[in-house]
């Protein structure tokens, strides 16, 4: 990934922006009373869209549609535990908000891991270090 | 033969291409795209050159001819073209047919290219032809990802990124493979999603 200020904040940023807004968007259209499966894979649905959605919003800023994974991550993750949490405890809009925000920094954590394992000069398979 | 399907479609991706593409894209990759371009060498070609946004990244002072099957594409390039310090000469070529004769580059650079052409591997045959023996073809390309879950989204995003252009799941090592490129080197900017290969064609 990118060690740039600007492109560093710019993905923490859109993953934490793109995981607050689904979570507001789940809790305003998912029952808070329901089924937990249920309302998990509506909360990943929503999550799916938003994340394309938003996608096309920070791509001129931040980089093409391949460098937005983790805002997908951040949308199908806020989507799906923010949906659950609805529908197991009932929680606040607030609490759905900060939840998602905290899936959106686990989207961006998540991904800078997986890059680190892969990153730099790697064999001809693009996965293991020649040598 | 001109694939007029693949040819329209960049044709209406020209007017938006460089607003989609530019900014963003184009300030986080071009330190990785200059130190690619850093190896360009003797006679030079540039598969789709789309509007020219690759050409402030290519080093001074080198030949280079540079295809794309769009002209919209070309026309919006040659501006840039015209502003590189060295020579770019333009034309319109299908990546799948091109018309060159056998073994007349010593180099070939791809930007992003192979995500889109259609038949990958016929194309990457195409430039094994047109390349010398031993000669290098030079990739700058996003791929599909084999890490959970970064693969599965690819494989959900493609069909959508795929009307407006390019798949995000192509296995881009796999087809240089199959084309008859040895691979040299791999180098991984942003998971094993973007990515520099470096590859050679067979020495006979």
């Amino acid at each position: 990934m990118e060690k740039r200020p600007y492109f560093v904040l710019g993905d923490l940023v859109s993953s934490c922006v793109t995981g607050g807004l689904t979570a507001w968007v789940v809790y305003h259209s998912i029952p808070s009373k329901g089924s937990m499966i249920l309302a998990m894979a509506a909360g990943m649905a929503v999550g799916m869209i938003m994340g394309m959605l938003l996608m096309f919003v920070f791509m001129p800023f931040f980089g093409a549609m391949e460098v937005m994974l983790p805002v997908m991550l951040a949308g199908k993750l806020s989507g799906m535990v923010v949906g659950m949490g609805l529908a197991m405890h009932g929680w606040s809009e607030w609490s759905s908000g900060l939840i998602g925000v905290l899936c959106g920094l686990v989207a961006f954590v998540w991904t800078l891991l997986a890059h680190y394992r892969v990153q730099g000069v790697t064999g001809h398979d693009g996965y293991q270090n020649p040598g | 033969m001109t694939d007029t399907k693949t040819r329209d479609k960049w044709d209406r991706a020209a007017s938006f291409f460089d607003v989609s593409a530019a900014w963003g894209t184009e300030k986080r990759w071009a330190p990785s795209k200059k130190n690619l371009f850093s190896w360009m060498d003797g006679t030079i070609l540039f598969m789709a050159a789309g509007t020219g946004l690759d050409f402030p990244c290519f080093p001074p002072g080198q030949r280079v001819t540079a295809i794309d099957i769009s002209p919209k594409m070309l026309e919006r390039a040659r501006v840039r073209a015209q502003q590189y310090p060295g020579h770019i000469e333009l034309m319109e070529m299908d990546a799948r047919a091109m018309t060159f004769p056998d073994g007349c580059f010593d180099q070939v650079y791809t930007s992003c290219t192979f995500c889109s052409v259609p038949d990958p591997v016929s194309g990457l045959k195409e430039i094994r032809r047109v390349l010398k023996p031993g000669g290098m073809l030079r990739m700058f390309e996003h791929t599909g990802s084999r890490i959970f879950p970064f693969n599965l989204m690819l494989h959900l995003m493609t069909p959508m990124s795929r009307i407006v252009g390019p798949e995000l799941n192509r296995d881009t090592l796999g087809n240089l493979d199959r084309a008859g490129f040895a691979i040299q080197r791999v180098e991984n900017h942003f998971l094993d999603v973007v990515r520099s290969i470096h590859a050679q064609a067979p020495t006979h």
